[in-house]
């Protein structure tokens, strides 16, 4: 019996012990934002927090999470409670597809908590490992550039309910 | 020759053009059966709109969304015509129903970028009807003058007084359709939503959120989850397997033979895949097994040597070349290529006695309810398709041979199956872009004008693998299975010998004016199967033409963007994006250590114009920049379009420099991403997209991105090394 936080909740499962996270996630937890791409840590599209930091759920034993936090897409911001990211990924227009977004955001997510204010070359260093076919990339970068400034300057870049950004 | 004029060609040869009459027989009316997903006390004035007496609209969206913003783009259009918030329409991917069938494309088929190009004044002409027939109720029920009756955000606007629209819902839904002359659509000065960015796409909080629905997460009761072990060749049977002890994994509940593996069904994926690799198949391998990649080199080579068929020819043909002052020749050629959506072939599929349902991410829903009705028996009228998002298509979801797996996995097991191929089965299983080889000669007069222009290409055709494809979902519901099998196969001798598949040749010729031209092709199949691939056929002749073309300059001695401007007297749009494209990219004045190169590529009736930005370093090829003009007549969603001209830009520069698939004894070798490797953002350069201003009648934007990229990235590299790169991907020595 593996128990880890997911999305801030406790929870427990008893697949056996190398079985990758993801499809705990997915089919277990029915929590499907989180994408499968490749099986190999290659694209991205499975991106989820793990005590913080982005890691590749599709090849990370359920094992290794036991007593760990997981954030999942679903946890980072719903759609009345938007995280600044997916704000900004709204406002630019970001996703096409969209079946490597989750990936994406939760790449870019924990690259500004971890660098609040980062460089093209920070972002092409940190979120090429999320490959994206419709080629999203140029967005992205200007997406995580306007998130940062935007959490710098305590902006709401996208509301729902009013369909633009309002300052806080 | 777009897409759909070359399949409009060829379902005219097959005597089926516009849904009318095959060997004689009338098609079954249709018109008596009910939409899919219509709600009890809606109204549904047509396929496309359903209103409910709450005043919510509802639109049935019936192109798939595979990114391309299709969604966006039609939702745009009827909500010009309501005066409302596209945000505020709700959407409902479309069941099969003949009234969905795209004009010009005899299928419930999205592709050749023709959703806006063919849907434009239809889907506009709909919610216009609708407005109508509202106001004429409104009308009615006020006792006011329909003349003095406007409808915008969900209200019947008259004097100083409004009413809810969903207040005339039940009487407009008791009127008479109107004659179409009779409604009127907006003049285009009053566009409010057209051409205008006034929010962000609709499925953007959806896809940000994680509440898109895909394929691969469709979830029901009761499903089990299916992995398959097929031949590393494709096409070939089970012959014998071993288990060795697969069934008596934890989860596995059955293990199936069907047509061209084994499977494994669990109740989890996870289960599946891990029991799956214990099993050991003996193959009967099938007669590509006898191909390597060497060996396509050489057929292509020989199939070159042939005369081949005519399939255009202009002025003298090859004959103008006699009178030229100066000539060149030269061979071009491109790999077979993968699609490599992100998310890998997927379905799930139910069987309940005569009936069925089927969900799935798909480029052409009826064809895939065709293939479920043949692996299962049922009737095609009772299966009902749930399209979902495509995690990617670009041409890759008008196939569905994993719906044929899924269904026999189904029908063997008794249970409802989702089927999920790994990336490997995806790579290792696709119908890929055909690899190509073409020969060019052209010819320069005394005043460096292009006066002939000649071009023999081999390789494979696309059509025969669509056809074979699609055949069941085109042919009348009561013709015996084996006579469409019978007709499904008549696509694969019919391009050889007798005549051309236009998307073999589109692109390779048309764009100049140039006095005597000659095309030809040769029908080279080595036996891996084809299907349509992001600009299909302009995907390598873009790269064809445009690269000859530059070789064409140096030989008269002339700039690249004069050279072409100076043939493009007859092609005024091309001629136009191409002028804007080299002005706003600073042609002629690169940055230090940087190499410009250009190309220009009219394709599915749009017409692009790219400068790529490159420097070259070890030998390493890095595109810093490019700078793309677009004329796709009037713009519908101007950010629509810049997402499709960088997505084409990128999805064919991953292509230009990375991609080849190879085979060895009939085997694809590349697997996964570190073998056949994407562009990723390290490597994405800066996009910059002009559109022009236009009142044409509106094109598609999906494709006509990707042909320009190859030939510029490759003109650039060689204004930077002097070496002409004549096969993609590039490669410098």
């Amino acid at each position: 019996m593996i128990s880890f936080q997911l999305n801030g909740v406790t929870v427990t499962t008893d697949v056996p012990e190398d079985t990758p996270l993801l499809w705990v996630i997915r089919e277990h937890f029915r929590l499907t934002g989180a994408k499968f791409g490749c099986g190999m840590g290659l694209c991205g599209a499975c991106t989820m927090h793990f005590n913080g930091s982005a890691v590749r759920t599709c090849v990370l034993p359920i094992s290794a999470v036991a007593d760990g936090e997981i954030t999942t897409i679903e946890g980072l911001g719903q759609a009345q409670s938007l995280h600044i990211v997916q704000q900004a990924w709204i406002t630019h227009n970001v996703p096409q597809c969209g079946y490597c977004q989750p990936g994406q955001i939760m790449s870019a997510s924990a690259l500004l908590s971890a660098n609040p204010n980062p460089t093209d070359e920070d972002i092409d260093s940190f979120m090429s490992g999320n490959v994206c076919r419709c080629g999203t990339y140029p967005r992205i970068k200007q997406a995580i550039h306007a998130a940062a400034e935007a959490q710098k300057n305590r902006v709401v870049l996208f509301d729902p309910v009013q369909g633009e950004g309002v300052t806080t | 020759m777009s897409l759909s004029q070359g399949r409009r060609q060829f379902l005219k040869l097959m005597g089926v053009a516009g849904g009318g009459l095959i060997l004689g027989l009338p098609l079954t009316g249709c018109n008596t059966k009910p939409y899919p997903f219509t709600e009890k006390n809606q109204w549904q004035p047509d396929a496309f709109l359903q209103f409910s007496e709450q005043g919510d609209v509802r639109f049935f969206l019936p192109q798939a969304e595979m990114g391309q913003g299709v969604t966006m783009g039609l939702a745009t259009l009827i909500a010009e015509e309501l005066d409302m918030n596209p945000a505020e329409i709700q959407i409902t991917h479309a069941g099969v129903h003949k009234d969905y069938v795209a004009p010009a494309m005899g299928a419930q088929i999205t592709g050749g970028s023709s959703s806006i190009r063919v849907r434009y004044e239809a889907i506009r002409q709909s919610a216009a009807t609708a407005k109508f027939l509202l106001l004429q109720a409104a009308s009615q029920q006020l006792q006011v003058p329909v003349g003095e009756l406007t409808l915008s955000q969900g209200q019947v606007h008259y004097s100083d007084q409004t009413a809810p629209m969903a207040n005339f819902v039940a009487i407009a839904a008791r009127l008479s359709l109107p004659e179409p002359e009779q409604v009127v659509l907006k003049d285009s000065k009053d566009f409010q939503w057209i051409g205008h960015d006034r929010g962000p796409r609709i499925d953007a909080l959806a896809k940000v959120t994680g509440t898109a629905e895909f394929g691969i997460d469709v979830d029901i009761p009761g499903l089990k989850r299916a992995a398959l072990k097929r031949c590393p060749v494709i096409g070939g049977k089970v012959k014998s397997f071993e288990t060795h002890g697969a069934e008596a994994q934890p989860g596995v509940l059955k293990i199936l033979t069907i047509d061209n593996g084994v499977a494994v069904l669990a109740d989890h994926y996870w289960q599946a895949r891990k029991a799956l690799n214990l099993i050991e198949v003996v193959w009967d391998f099938p007669q590509l097994v006898q191909v390597s990649s060497s060996d396509i080199e050489q057929l292509l080579t020989e199939g070159l040597k042939r005369e081949g068929e005519e399939a255009f020819t202009q002025g003298q043909g090859a004959e103008g070349l006699t009178a030229a002052r100066k000539t060149l020749k030269a061979r071009y050629q491109v790999p077979y290529v993968a699609h490599a959506t992100m998310e890998p072939m997927n379905c799930v599929v139910h069987l309940q006695g005569q009936r069925g349902e089927l969900w799935v991410p798909t480029q052409a829903p009826d064809v895939a309810q065709a293939i479920m009705s043949e692996h299962s028996g049922i009737d095609r009228d009772k299966i009902q398709v749930h399209s979902t998002y495509l995690g990617g298509g670009f041409g890759r979801r008008g196939f569905h041979d994993f719906v044929a797996e899924a269904t026999q996995i189904a029908k063997l097991s008794g249970e409802p199956v989702q089927l999920i191929w790994n990336r490997e089965d995806d790579t290792q299983n696709d119908y890929y872009r055909p690899a190509a080889m073409a020969d060019f000669e052209a010819g320069l007069d005394t005043n460096g004008q292009l006066q002939s222009w000649t071009v023999k290409r081999a390789g494979p055709n696309v059509l025969p693998y669509m056809f074979d494809e699609a055949m069941g979902a085109v042919l009348p519901d009561f013709l015996p299975q084996p006579m469409v099998e019978w007709a499904s196969k008549r696509g694969y001798g019919i391009f050889d010998g007798w005549t051309v598949d236009s998307s073999s040749i589109e692109g390779l010729y048309e764009d100049y004016t140039i006095e005597h031209k000659e095309v030809r092709h040769v029908t080279v199949d080595p036996g891996l199967r084809c299907g349509f691939w992001r600009a299909v056929g302009h995907s390598f002749s873009g790269f064809f033409a445009e690269s000859f073309m530059d070789e064409l300059a140096t030989l008269a001695g002339e700039d690249p963007l004069t050279f072409r401007l100076r043939h493009l007297d007859d092609n005024p749009r091309l001629k136009h994006v191409l002028s804007l494209a080299a002005e706003k990219a600073g042609w002629g004045a690169p940055k230090p250590g940087r190499f410009l190169g250009l190309a220009a590529v009219a394709s599915f009736q749009s017409y692009v114009a790219e400068v790529a930005e490159v420097s070259v370093d070890n030998g390493q090829i890095k595109v810093h920049k490019v700078t793309c003009a677009v004329d796709c007549g009037r713009v519908v969603n101007p950010d629509m379009v810049r997402t499709q001209m960088e997505g084409g830009i990128i999805y064919g520069l991953t292509a230009a420099l990375y991609s080849e698939i190879t085979l060895k004894n009939g085997a694809v070798e590349q697997g996964n991403f570190h073998d056949y490797p994407m562009l990723r953002m390290l490597e994405s350069p800066d996009i910059d997209v002009h559109m022009v201003d236009s009142e044409e009648p509106p094109t598609g934007v999906g494709e006509p991105g990707l042909p320009p990229i190859a030939p510029a990235v490759a003109n650039a590299v060689f204004a930077a090394t002097a070496q002409r790169l004549r096969r993609l991907p590039l490669k410098l020595a």
